[in-house]
């Protein structure tokens, strides 16, 4: 399965994660796909230097798919991390960018659970 | 309220001062995480999920209209334009930006509010009655004693690094409102054969993986020794609590451990070298204190009994609104109105900026320009007028703060959860929107009566679920969200800890199993009994075979 890794920006504290070019971007369809266990340890020690360099802190790999063109990890809690709240849709800039909708979806499908919705 | 004297206004700006350059050292790399880590926590700045989460306090829940509209400013100006109180009586914004939190520590601190001590192993933030001062039933006011607490706690160089936090709550009343047979200690305040005020003090209540209920240390301590003995307590578990284990190093583990007469033998001892020491709080010192939270100017009036009951007569939404959410005054011609934070649907806790707005104008207009946080996660207006309920029930209305409420099935406690908290194991929000939309018919939830069910997202208990008529804990398993229910339990001045009802059941089925208790309970209720009444009555057996008889799909 790919991994992918994430970390929350510094200044911000906002969940980024690392991109093919070494850089972070906010959006998890920007990140980097990492297929090898191997490749995966390496980049999370290019990571750390960013935690050196006061760039983010707390990197991590988390495991993600790619369905239908949509990359989502695996644990609900980094769903949330990499899309937002599934709250306060009564606030425009806060809107939940999936909804994990109910469980019966998600026993069922894994990842079928997630819809997209029109945050990105 | 209290006001900031010189040595505290000069303190919270100095402090402020200091934070700016932590967070300048940090930015530029002379300060690693480790090393920054406890400073903003310090400062009651914690890394989230999503963001920054800066939790504020407010001491004993009272806030002037000023500092709501500070509030506001800052949850428009750096946050995404909400706010959200807590089971603390404290307010939480969710995207708070590290380079932009010195700003709102000095804008905070302009308005007499601090962050600090709202995280950190110290003496948290001191709550109590949100109704102090004004309700009917109360002996005296508490949060006199709150703020001498929270004056001799803040920053006290003996407490800031005990093995634990420290959580202390204070009513004033013998109805508790303020749950303190669940905080570390616990003030109950109450009249001896002499007709004296003073304290009953329960320690080693707490919620969390090991929930217990406190136990008295000592029936009866008088006002002028209230610091001396809190010390001695507070002396005893900073020596003998662990710091090997975080998850046994609050008090009511070593309470519970060495058992309460072995903890008061050592308390006593400590307490005897120091109890007519330095600590004796002078009368001065009471009544200086007190004068800070002397009644409002309050006119003279009489009950408006006649009038308002012709008005209620006359509007049956506002009828049910005074039912609901309109509580007796100690003083005639006054009312004690809650503004429920729980409409249909919504997040438990959370209010725009633009309502915060709307409240500090209302307190100005109506209620002494005070605001109250309950620990229930709503907010109060203590001094109004009734001859003014009518008019500010229809400004609350349009404001979609009028929900009635208060104190039945959709008044909901919910913690943040998997939405926000990097702690939680589940998310408990979306919980609290299913029930409270499948229980939104307000003649429904009357006929209920009262009812409390309450939220967390995981086992730390910040939603208090274990004191809940029902309670919801929201569970991991294999990577799903699973929530066990417990029925039973109470923050009351007869609380308990709630009963596992069985196995944890998947999100979609908490609202129906919620529907099955509350029809169970009305079968075996009896006359006008409250759930909590017929739950300990018929104990959990019909719950549970209503819940789990032979249909349940639970893991």
């Amino acid at each position: 399965m790919p991994q992918m890794i994430i970390a929350n920006r510094l200044v911000d504290g906002l969940v980024v994660f690392l991109a093919p070019g070494g850089e972070w971007d906010t959006a998890i369809a920007k990140g980097a796909l990492i297929d090898e266990d191997a490749e995966a340890q390496r980049l999370l020690e290019v990571a750390k230097q960013d935690v050196v360099r006061c760039l983010v802190i707390d990197p991590n790999l988390i495991q993600v798919r790619v369905e239908n063109g949509q990359v989502l990890p695996t644990e609900i809690r980094e769903v949330i991390r990499a899309f937002g709240p599934t709250i306060r849709t009564d606030l425009e800039d806060t809107g939940p960018a999936v909804v994990i909708a109910a469980d019966a979806d998600r026993r069922s499908g894994g990842a079928g659970h997630l819809r997209r919705s029109t945050k990105e | 309220m209290y006001r900031y004297d010189g040595f505290d206004a000069k303190f919270v700006a100095e402090r402020a001062a200091q934070f700016r350059r932590q967070v300048t050292r940090r930015l530029a790399g002379e300060l690693t995480e480790d090393q920054f880590r406890p400073l903003r926590l310090m400062n009651g700045l914690y890394l989230q999920l999503h963001a920054y989460m800066l939790r504020v306090n407010v001491p004993y829940g009272t806030l002037s209209s000023k500092q709501v509209r500070t509030f506001a400013h800052i949850a428009r100006t750096y946050d995404k334009g909400f706010g959200h109180f807590t089971t603390r009586q404290n307010i939480q914004y969710n995207w708070i930006k590290l380079e932009e939190a010195p700003d709102i520590i000095k804008e905070l601190a302009n308005a007499e509010i601090t962050s600090i001590q709202s995280s950190g192993n110290c003496v948290r933030n001191i709550t109590s009655d949100q109704y102090a001062g004004c309700a009917k039933d109360e002996l005296s006011d508490p949060r006199i004693y709150c703020e001498l607490l929270r004056q001799y706690s803040f920053l006290h160089p003996e407490f800031s690094y005990l093995p634990r936090k420290f959580k202390i709550a204070v009513t004033g009343s013998p109805n508790d409102r303020a749950a303190v047979a669940v905080h570390d200690i616990g003030l109950r305040m109450h009249q001896n054969e002499q007709g004296e005020i003073g304290f009953e003090v329960l320690v080693g209540g707490g919620l969390g993986r090991t929930p217990y209920i406190g136990q008295t240390i000592r029936k009866w301590l008088a006002p002028d020794d209230l610091l001396s003995y809190v010390e001695a307590i507070l002396r005893v578990y900073n020596m003998q609590g662990r710091r090997d284990n975080i998850h046994k190093a609050r008090i009511k583990i070593i309470v519970n451990q060495m058992g309460i007469d072995k903890y008061r033998e050592l308390v006593d001892k400590e307490w005897e070298a120091t109890k007519n020491g330095a600590l004796k709080v002078p009368h001065d010192e009471i009544e200086r204190i007190r004068a800070f939270f002397a009644a409002p100017a309050y006119e003279l009036l009489t009950d408006r009994t006649a009038e308002l009951a012709a008005a209620r007569k006359a509007d049956r939404v506002f009828d049910r609104w005074v039912r609901g959410n309109v509580i007796e005054h100690k003083v005639p011609g006054y009312a004690i109105v809650n503004v429920s934070l729980k409409a249909p649907g919504r997040v438990p806790g959370d209010i725009t900026a633009d309502k915060m707005d709307a409240v500090a104008d209302l307190a100005d207009k109506y209620s002494f320009g005070e605001v109250r946080v309950s620990h229930r996660q709503n907010l109060v207006f203590v001094d109004v007028k009734q001859s003014d309920l009518e008019q500010l029930w229809r400004e609350l209305f349009a404001l979609e703060l009028a929900t009635p409420n208060l104190g039945l099935l959709s008044d909901i406690i919910c913690c943040p959860g998997l939405d926000y908290c990097a702690l939680a194991n589940a998310r408990a929000i979306p919980i609290a929107q299913d029930i409270s939309r499948a229980f939104s018919d307000l003649d429904e939830l009357q006929r209920i009566g009262h009812f409390t069910i309450n939220i967390s997202g995981c086992m730390n208990a910040c939603g208090h679920h274990h004191v809940g008529h029902i309670g919801i804990l929201g569970v991991d398993k294999r990577g799903e969200e699973f929530f066990q229910l417990t029925l039973g339990g109470s923050s009351d001045q007869h609380a308990t800890l709630g009963d596992r009802l069985g196995p944890g059941l998947p999100q979609a089925e908490v609202p129906g199993a919620i529907r099955k208790i509350v029809d169970t309970f009305l079968v075996r209720r009896e006359h006008d009994e409250r759930f909590i009444d017929t739950y300990r009555r018929v104990g959990i057996e019909p719950f549970k075979a209503a819940v789990y008889g032979g249909e349940s799909q639970a893991a």
